[in-house]
């Protein structure tokens, strides 16, 4: 798997590099703006983009930008965005087109390296990897909450865990639950809100969950 | 040179004091009068005075002969469309100008009496639009009004003069025993021979009237200025609303420049501080899933870890120090600047002189000055040496920062010296850049210290 970084710091395009190189992924470019990362992504065709959202010249949201133009221009580009603050707004911007092969993911996560690398390469599968703090706020505002409160803990928290693209075995082995409870709470989730039936696609999954939420 | 407001800069008090220091200079400026009265025979005022006041009689006639045409003809035209407008203009207009002669007339007799604003005419502004613009300026109508009242006032003080020297000559004509002198009053007195005691009377009525006279003719002159401030100078309203306009003007700079303070803080900590966590963060997180498997690899990466922990807390700690430095509360200006200068990559020397501590606000706002100019010398003057200068006196604080780099630098708008020149306004300071193409640049800070 070849991989582009987009980060303005130096020190963190090399930490990352230095994890993916962990996780046996190859960097082929990294980058400090917006316009470089259009040309690499251009000359290089990566498997995925890790792209921060703060980027010169401005420094606002040019990184957001250049991933919608990604995945306008190189559909195929599976895309990682990193932020030092998660915004619920940016992730359904980022979400409003498809699901497919895009990740929204607080830059501290890098921390954690397995997880870290684990939603690198669900993204680079074609999944989606949502940060648990996005989730919280799309579930701080959503106006779904009477049925919400229809859940259960454990079921409101395998909700959480299907928006932020986990599959049910990493559902399963967060909670430390079998895989037969989470199908079962995930059956029950689906029922009690009234949604289709579970799809086999995990990223249609996600967007059945966070339109949902979202509507 | 560069001005960051319209004031004078330098040894103009910024203009709230100015203002406090026009409402009461009347008094002052009596009460220098007095203090003066033993030099009053000799001094240039008293001659200034005695032609200010003849100007004032014979040209105030002119004047207001001229102004008490303009005005029935307004009043006459007033209803004739267009015709109106431009004599009413016309009227105001020449109003100014009269009111200008007279100012300069005080001026050179040494009271200064501010000037009312005037419309301008802007570059986009038709003849006809400037004409309208000063016909609709009603609160020029003081200036007829000026010319008009000041006429039976200097009539007035004319006869006061004349019947004083009248009266002291007449003194010394009866105590030399002329019984009828030819003229006028005397008439009244009769032919009288005074005894001794007498004429002695009269010698010492006529000699005290005639040493007196001077201070009649100052005050008179005194009684003049009052006037032409009260009418020809901007109204009290008019300060204080141009005081209330200026005070809006600067608190809306200290909000943004407090508003720009803050984003200069976040972008500090997300650009400096945050990655540098990040990273260290990563770092561990590396190390702990090598650790069991390649203990020399963990072992590289703790260490990295460690420097960029050394790193991230002293970048934590000048960030700290540069949103307020705790030593400017607790010791002061000089002991701050220490470290500032410290820092900096250009020997600067450092020279405070300050009679009393300042108020903390106004030491933050000299810190602050001092901190972005020193920053600029490091990072764009190319200088070899800089200097710091701190005065106070108790009414002005003052900075100046001196190198001697190229120059070139300016005032932009968002730039770091414009933030500056927000946040001095904020305290009614002056912001001055003088920073030609070749250098030297200094910059100079005002403040004053009476809040």
């Amino acid at each position: 798997m070849r991989a582009v970084i987009a980060d303005d710091s130096v020190l963190l395009r090399e930490g990352i590099g230095r994890l993916l190189a962990e996780g046996g992924i190859e960097v082929v470019g990294t980058v400090g703006d917006a316009d470089s990362l259009l040309l690499a992504v251009r000359d290089h065709k990566p498997d995925l983009a890790i792209i921060d959202v703060r980027m010169p010249p401005a420094h606002r949201d040019e990184g957001l930008r250049a991933a919608i133009e990604i995945r306008q221009r190189w559909p195929d580009v599976a895309l990682l965005v990193l932020s030092q603050f998660v915004e619920e707004r940016y992730a359904t911007e980022l979400l409003s087109a498809e699901s497919r092969s895009v990740g929204y993911l607080l830059k501290d996560r890098v921390a954690d390296v397995a997880e870290f690398i684990d939603a690198v390469r669900r993204v680079a599968d074609g999944g989606t990897a949502i940060d648990a703090e996005v989730v919280r706020q799309i579930l701080a505002r959503t106006r779904r909450a009477d049925p919400l409160r229809r859940l259960t803990p454990r079921e409101r928290a395998v909700l959480a865990l299907m928006a932020e693209g986990r599959s049910n075995t990493s559902i399963a082995s967060t909670l430390v639950v079998s895989m037969g409870a989470v199908e079962k709470h995930v059956a029950s989730i689906f029922a009690k809100l009234d949604l289709p039936a579970d799809d086999e696609q995990l990223q249609r999954r996600v967007m059945a969950v966070l339109r949902y939420l979202n509507s | 040179m560069e001005r960051a407001t319209g004031s004078v800069v330098g040894q103009a008090p910024p203009s709230r004091l100015r203002l406090a220091a026009r409402l009461s200079d009347g008094r002052v400026r009596n009460v220098r009068e007095v203090r003066s009265a033993l030099r009053i025979y000799v001094s240039r005022e008293t001659g200034a005075a005695h032609l200010s006041l003849l100007l004032a009689l014979v040209v105030g006639a002119f004047f207001a002969a001229a102004t008490l045409v303009l005005l029935i003809v307004s009043l006459a035209t007033a209803w004739i469309i267009g015709v109106g407008v431009a004599v009413r203009g016309g009227t105001l207009r020449l109003a100014a100008r009269m009111a200008a002669f007279d100012r300069r007339r005080l001026a050179w007799f040494g009271a200064s009496v501010e000037s009312v604003p005037l419309p301008r005419r802007e570059p986009h502004m038709s003849l006809w639009q400037s004409q309208q613009a000063w016909a609709g300026a009603s609160w020029l109508w003081r200036l007829p009004a000026y010319q008009l009242l000041r006429l039976p006032v200097a009539a007035a003080m004319g006869f006061v003069a004349v019947s004083w020297w009248w009266a002291a000559i007449i003194c010394f004509v009866l105590a030399a025993g002329g019984s009828k002198p030819s003229l006028l009053l005397a008439w009244q007195v009769g032919p009288v021979s005074p005894g001794p005691v007498g004429v002695l009377a009269l010698v010492v009525t006529g000699v005290v009237a005639l040493l007196a006279w001077p201070f009649v003719a100052v005050a008179m002159a005194g009684a003049d200025v009052l006037l032409a401030r009260w009418l020809l100078g901007p109204s009290r309203s008019r300060l204080l609303a141009a005081e209330v306009t200026r005070l809006g003007a600067a608190r809306h700079l200290a909000v943004e420049s407090a508003e720009a303070e803050r984003r200069r803080i976040e972008r500090d900590l997300h650009d400096g501080l945050q990655p540098q966590l990040v990273s260290l963060a990563l770092d561990l997180g590396l190390a702990k899933a090598r650790l069991d498997r390649d203990p020399e690899a963990a072992r590289s990466m703790v260490e990295r870890a460690h420097e960029g922990a050394k790193r991230a807390t002293e970048d934590l700690r000048n960030l700290v120090r540069g949103i307020h430095p705790a030593v400017l509360d607790e010791r002061g200006l000089d002991a701050a600047l220490s470290a500032l200068v410290a820092g900096c990559a250009v020997p600067v020397s450092v020279d405070v002189t300050l009679r009393q501590r300042p108020d903390a606000v106004l030491e933050s706002a000299a810190y602050f000055v001092i901190a972005e100019a020193i920053t600029n010398v490091t990072k764009h003057s190319g200088a070899r040496t800089a200097t710091v200068t701190v005065t106070g006196n108790g009414t002005l604080l003052r900075v100046v920062v001196e190198d001697d780099g190229h120059g070139g630098a300016h005032l932009e708008p968002g730039g770091g010296l414009a933030g500056l020149a927000a946040r001095l306004a904020s305290v009614d300071g002056i912001l001055t850049v003088s920073s030609p193409p070749d250098g030297p640049t200094r910059i100079e800070a005002v403040m004053p210290c009476e809040r």
